[in-house]
This record gives structure tokens, C-alpha cells and sequence, in this order.
């Protein structure tokens, strides 16, 4: 079971941001490693364990556009790119999804077969994505994704490429398509959860002294870290 | 069960800390002079005269080598010439290298590590660097240079799975060539080496 880091570009603020990441995830006391994961091109500052993918077999699923759209399709293709190299349990977390403690007893209750994500309940909820007939699929957060030790990867991949083209159909231009798609995903593998603690956000009500894995997405990673 | 192997390169302080949770730990030759393990995997004496503290459970090491009483001694599987861990192709390789056998300890370690992990568990590779350097992290002298890896990576391979991760500085080349990555792709081991060497130097490393 590991824990892994989606980087790619050349934005030294998000170097920073990496920097931050990992001293956070040292600090935590996690008993599970953790690796950088990204393309064959990105520099990587020196120290940190790095697992470079080829980004090749992906492509199709990162579409052109410049922008937000093109940044969330390049983390999907990346994720699902990595994933093929990392046979066992593994959980990715965004750059700004940082340990806080031990995300290793929550994960472990997890099932081998699973691919888990948590309801995205403070962005856009209850969306109805469509593909082949209209399935109501609760928006899931792609930040924080638990995939299984038995979940087959190339399914998984294919699986990917699949809905996101079918999905890409009615989205076009969204920004957020790489998440429809992982939602859909999420429900193709049988809709695993993510416990809340593994995915907790500031805009969540409720105790945050038990949370593992805090998400502090949009300006929010800003705002905390002061980068 | 879950298996770290700590390798002695450069880079295993950066990475292994005692924290992280496994099953099993065998450390490569000099990690067990700095870190608590498992079982310790080695092949030269030297090795076992360094300890300062011993492995707690036992060794990974040839029947030559005598042992303390109290620890344990595990045959390395590819050592062993009777071993069905030594496929046809693994006997060749062994033969180009005029050996009868993999005598190299890391491989033997991964072998180890799979076995412990067959049920379906992974093997986490710390300090994995195939680094060309005159100490290990150690600080002990030795041949690591490229063709002492170019030697060693073909068995490193041989052992090396889907449930394989690496935590070390070892270039993405050599990680794609153990995986079976770039068999086909006309990459040689040479080749592959240089880029590792380019990479260090444009990274500023010796």
C-alpha cells in the first residue's frame, strides 16, 4: 500500500506546493511511502523517490485545449498512466490533498477490488452523467483516489478512455469532464467509499481531529501554506 | 505480506524510515549495519564482521558462511542451482557471466522478497539507485560501477514484478528496463547506463 503524488509542469509555485506536500506527509508519521508519479519530462527537484510513466498510451484522454480542462485531463491520464505501474494498493492524492496522519488503518478496511473516491458534496453535487442510457451517479471528487491491489489495469484504463470520450460527447468544453469521468468510473467499479476522513475539506462541517487526509482544494492550499 | 528490501545506495536515508510499516524487512548487505531488519541478505563476509547489531530474525546467505546459532539462515533461491527460482534462461544468463549461478545478493534478496510476498502482497525497493560511486551509503568501498550493473540488472529483472515498487534515484531507463519495459526496443544495457550517467550529471550529481 503506498501513497502517490501526481506532478507535472513547470510552475514553480506548484514546486513549492510539492515541497509543502512532502514535508507535510514526513511530518504526519505515515507508515505507508510515498512516490512522486509523472511524465517523462517534468523536472523533479532532487529528493524525492520519482516513478516516471509514459504518457504515450494516455493521450487520448488529455484533450487539447489549454487551460483548467487541459491541467484536470493530463492528472486523470497521468493517474491512470501510474496505475498501470503500480500493481498493488495505491492511493493518489492531488498535490494539495496533504497527510495529516495515518491514512493506513482507514485504507486497509478498503477492499482489494475497489476503486474508492468520496462524494464531492461541495462543488457541484448530484449531477446526472450520462452514458449509453442515463444513470444517476453522484459527482465523486478526484482528488483523492483509492485504487485496489485487484482492480485490473488495463480494465481500468480502458475503462477510462471509455467513458471519458462518451462523456466528452455532451461535455465538450468542461473543465471538470476528467471528473465526470472518474465518477463514472467509480460507478463502473461498483461505487466503492471513500471514508470522509481520507478526503476531508475545509468546507466540511464536523471534527477534523481524526482526519487523515485534508484536501485543501481551490485557493484554499494558497491561503494555508502561504506559497 | 508486505516486504521492504533496503538496498545500500546513496539514497536509502532519503527514503526508508523505520516508521513505514511492513511485514518483512531484509536489508542488502551494509543497510543491516545501519538499520534494524528482518533478515539480512549477503554474500561477502565483510558484510557480517561489520555488524554492529544483528538482523532479528536471521540471514539470507550461502551455507558457507557461518551464522550466529541463535538466527536463522535462509538459502538464497537463486543461489542454488537446484532451485526451480533458476529457470533455463536464468542458467544461461549465469553461464554468460561464468557463473554457475546468480551470486549477486539484491536479486537474491528480491527472490526472497517474493516469496514472502506471494500472497499477494508487494516489495518496496528502498535505496535502488544502480549509482556509480566509489562508497555505498555506507560508506563502504566497493565495485558500482557500470559494468558491475550491467551485470546485475538482468537478474535484478528477472525478479522484478507488478508488485515491484521502487523508492530510490535509479534513472527511469533502468526502472523501464527492469520492468520489461524496453526488451524489444534495441536499448542496451550500455545504453542505458550512459543515460543514467547523463541524467546525474545534469542533475549536478558526481
Amino acid at each position: 500500500m503506498i501513497l502517490a503524488v501526481p506532478y507535472f509542469g513547470a510552475n514553480p509555485r506548484f514546486e513549492k506546493l510539492l515541497a509543502h506536500w512532502w514535508e507535510r506527509y514526513l511530518s504526519s508519521g505515515t507508515s505507508l511511502p510515498a512516490i512522486v508519479v509523472t511524465d517523462q519530462v517534468t523536472h523533479i527537484p532532487h529528493g524525492y523517490p520519482v516513478l516516471r510513466v509514459d504518457m504515450l498510451h494516455v493521450n487520448r484522454v488529455i484533450r487539447g485545449t489549454s487551460g483548467l480542462g487541459h491541467t484536470f485531463d493530463y492528472k486523470g491520464a497521468l493517474v491512470v498512466a501510474a496505475s498501470r505501474y503500480l500493481g498493488g494498493d495505491v492511493l493518489f492524492l492531488d498535490i494539495d490533498a496533504f497527510v495529516t496522519r495515518d491514512p493506513a488503518p482507514l485504507l486497509a478496511k478498503l477492499a482489494p477490488q475497489a476503486v474508492a473516491l468520496q462524494t464531492d458534496s461541495w462543488a457541484r453535487p448530484g449531477i446526472v452523467l450520462r452514458w449509453h442510457e442515463y444513470i444517476e451517479c453522484p459527482m465523486q471528487n478526484a482528488g483523492v483516489i483509492f485504487i485496489g491491489r485487484e482492480v485490473d489495469r488495463h480494465e481500468l484504463g480502458e475503462t477510462y478512455a471509455r467513458l471519458f470520450r462518451t462523456l466528452q460527447d455532451d461535455h465538450r468544453e468542461e473543465p471538470w469532464l476528467e471528473q465526470f469521468t472518474w465518477s463514472a468510473v467509480w460507478h463502473h467499479f461498483g461505487r466503492h467509499v471513500l471514508p470522509v476522513r481520507l478526503n476531508w475539506a475545509h468546507t466540511l462541517p464536523g471534527d477534523r481531529t481524526e482526519v487523515a487526509i485534508f484536501h485543501a482544494h481551490g485557493d484554499e492550499k494558497w491561503r494555508i501554506t502561504g506559497l | 505480506m508486505n516486504v521492504a528490501v533496503l538496498c545500500p545506495g546513496p539514497s536509502l536515508p532519503r527514503y526508508w524510515r523505520p516508521s513505514l510499516k511492513h511485514d518483512v524487512v531484509i536489508g542488502v548487505n551494509t543497510a543491516g549495519w545501519k538499520y534494524r531488519v528482518d533478515w539480512l541478505a549477503f554474500s561477502d563476509r565483510h558484510v557480517l564482521e561489520g555488524l554492529e547489531f544483528m538482523p532479528r530474525i536471521g540471514f539470507i546467505t550461502h551455507g558457507n558462511h557461518a551464522i550466529p546459532a541463535d538466527k536463522k539462515r535462509l538459502d538464497p533461491l537463486l543461489y542454488d542451482a537446484r532451485s526451480n527460482a533458476l529457470t533455463a534462461e536464468l542458467h544461461a544468463l549465469a553461464a554468460r557471466q561464468g557463473m554457475t549461478e546468480c551470486a549477486w545478493t539484491f536479486p537474491n534478496a528480491l527472490a526472497q522478497a517474493n516469496r514472502f510476498a506471494q500472497d499477494g502482497g508487494e516489495v518496496h525497493v528502498f535505496g535502488f539507485d544502480c549509482a556509480e560511486v566509489e562508497k555505498d551509503f555506507a560508506g563502504q568501498e566497493g565495485e558500482h560501477g557500470r559494468r558491475r550493473w550491467e551485470l546485475e540488472l538482468p537478474w535484478i529483472k528477472s525478479q522484478w514484478t507488478p508488485q515491484t515498487v521502487a523508492f530510490g534515484e535509479a534513472s527511469p531507463e533502468v526502472i523501464a528496463y527492469v520492468r520489461g519495459q524496453v526488451a524489444n526496443s534495441g536499448l542496451t544495457l550500455e545504453k542505458l547506463m550512459k543515460a543514467k550517467a547523463i541524467m546525474d550529471e545534469a542533475e549536478g550529481h558526481p
